[in-house]
């Protein structure tokens, strides 16, 4: 057995988790104090990787980093590929596992006492300072089931990935899709042993991360 | 209070109304419930609202998927009474299991296989091009699941060009997937049905594989057991081995049985 989706998979997972964690906590905190106009349809845009099927995410992806799609083709000619490459696993997971991270984050950010933000101006502290010594600390449980839930997310994508990444044993074949194509030629054995694999993955990245927050929330409080 | 049971009288009297009809409705039309290979599913939506035309009391439901996964449905226990798969493969599988009545299915059209790529490129003319050209992406089903995927398989090896190709071949869960990739341009060519090739736009048609380079693609069709007790599905099985039906089959490309 070829065990380089197990190798694909947690890279990706890996990858994507980071991404999504830095860029969806900044968004969740610029969202968090926007008070500009359309912020009911931004809001919307920014979590339409959770409602719409994966497919259709995947097909949307297409459009936008295809060889042919608005940023993808200007990638291309800069001879970056995205389309059947490892960074199309990257950015189909990073993509689902966006909402996930920012609207956990968000509402953690939005729960935080107003007015130790404003002490914290009175004082004259700057938009950074503020950010990661009140806001940040205040919304850590917050930032921490988001980055969870992403990893979990990013681990277990499969639609839009097959879609944009395709599946090439050794470069794009994650574990969810060893699964399915084990599963659909009938190979039930080799279906199984991934099944195994992932659920334990997971349940350990899980809760070594739960560990390590637990940890660092202690650190936080203290 | 006179006035209000009376409201809930009436409510009552409406709601059982409503449920009785209900009940008539039901038990007056027949559900045939279909499984059909995806590469079939836009012939068999004309066949439905054509055999419905002449037969409204009879309701016709379709579900479509590669025929891997379908089988896998059927023998999971879904409520399925036709199987329509576009390879025997998977047929002859369910026939083991005991899956079919009277252990038997029929012949219902048979499929080619076409080599397409986007509608404005033309970097690939044939078959024989893509082991020369290096640099191409090349998109076909999963062979070991997807029957498009076996047959394309099996024309590569005929034409002597399987040896070169694994390293720009990317694998697809079904057929419509390689038809989007080739549709867009993600990929410079494919191997799909021939019907398929003919309803998506974005795709041409460069060169039909040779009869002989893979086995017939026949699409068989069956009853299955669930089904016993329906003889809606008898009559519905012969309609599609008619003239008429075979017509429809033939108007998005696929061929009689001779």
């Amino acid at each position: 057995m070829d065990f380089s989706p197990f190798w694909i998979s947690l890279k990706t997972a890996i990858t994507a988790t980071l991404l999504t964690v830095f860029i969806g906590t900044y968004i969740a905190y610029k969202m968090a104090f926007y008070k500009g106009p359309g912020k009911g349809i931004i809001d919307g845009l920014l979590n339409l990787p959770l409602v719409l099927p994966p497919t259709v995410v995947g097909f949307f992806l297409l459009l936008i980093f295809g060889r042919r799609g608005i940023l993808g083709s200007m990638l291309y000619e800069m001879g970056i590929q995205i389309v059947f490459t490892w960074w199309g696993n990257v950015i189909a997971a990073s993509t689902v596992a966006f909402p996930l991270m920012y609207k956990t984050t968000r509402s953690a950010i939005e729960q935080v006492d107003r007015s130790y933000v404003q002490a914290a101006k009175t004082l004259g502290a700057s938009e950074k300072r503020i950010f990661f010594k009140i806001l940040l600390p205040l919304a850590w449980p917050g930032v921490a089931a988001g980055s969870v839930l992403a990893f979990a997310r990013a681990m277990g994508e499969f639609g839009a990935t097959l879609m944009i990444a395709g599946s090439i044993i050794g470069e794009t074949r994650t574990m969810p899709i060893a699964i399915f194509f084990a599963s659909e030629s009938g190979n039930d054995q080799e279906a199984l042993i991934w099944v195994f694999i992932i659920c334990m993955l997971s349940i350990g990245m899980i809760s070594l991360m739960n560990y390590w927050l637990e940890y660092s929330q202690k650190y936080v409080r203290e | 209070m006179k006035n209000k049971k009376l409201i809930a009288r009436c409510i009552a009297l409406f709601t059982s109304i409503f449920l009785l009809m209900g009940c008539t409705v039901k038990a007056e039309k027949a559900q045939i419930n279909i499984a059909v290979a995806a590469s079939m599913f836009e012939a068999m939506e004309d066949i439905k609202s054509v055999y419905q035309e002449e037969n409204p009391d009879i309701d016709i439901v379709l579900q479509s998927g590669s025929s891997g996964s379908l089988r896998r449905q059927i023998e999971q226990g879904a409520d399925i009474d036709i199987f329509i798969s576009a390879s025997l493969i998977h047929m002859d599988q369910l026939k083991e299991e005991g899956y079919l009545i009277d252990n038997q299915y029929k012949t219902l059209v048979t499929n080619e296989l076409v080599l397409i790529t986007p509608q404005d490129s033309g970097c690939i003319d044939s078959i024989r091009d893509l082991a020369n050209n290096t640099s191409i992406i090349f998109a076909m089903g999963e062979p070991d699941s997807v029957p498009a995927g076996t047959y394309a398989q099996e024309v590569l090896s005929y034409y002597g060009i399987d040896q070169q190709m694994p390293k720009k071949t990317v694998l697809a869960k079904d057929v419509k997937e390689v038809l989007t990739w080739v549709a867009l341009g993600e990929a410079d060519a494919g191997m799909v049905y021939k019907t398929n090739a003919l309803i998506e736009k974005g795709v041409k048609i460069v060169e039909t594989a040779d009869a002989n380079s893979h086995q017939p693609i026949f699409y068989p069709m069956a009853r299955l057991k669930t089904a016993e007790a329906k003889k809606e599905t008898l009559e519905f099985e012969a309609f599609m081995l008619s003239q008429e039906a075979q017509q429809i089959f033939a108007t998005y490309g696929f061929s009689e049985i001779r």
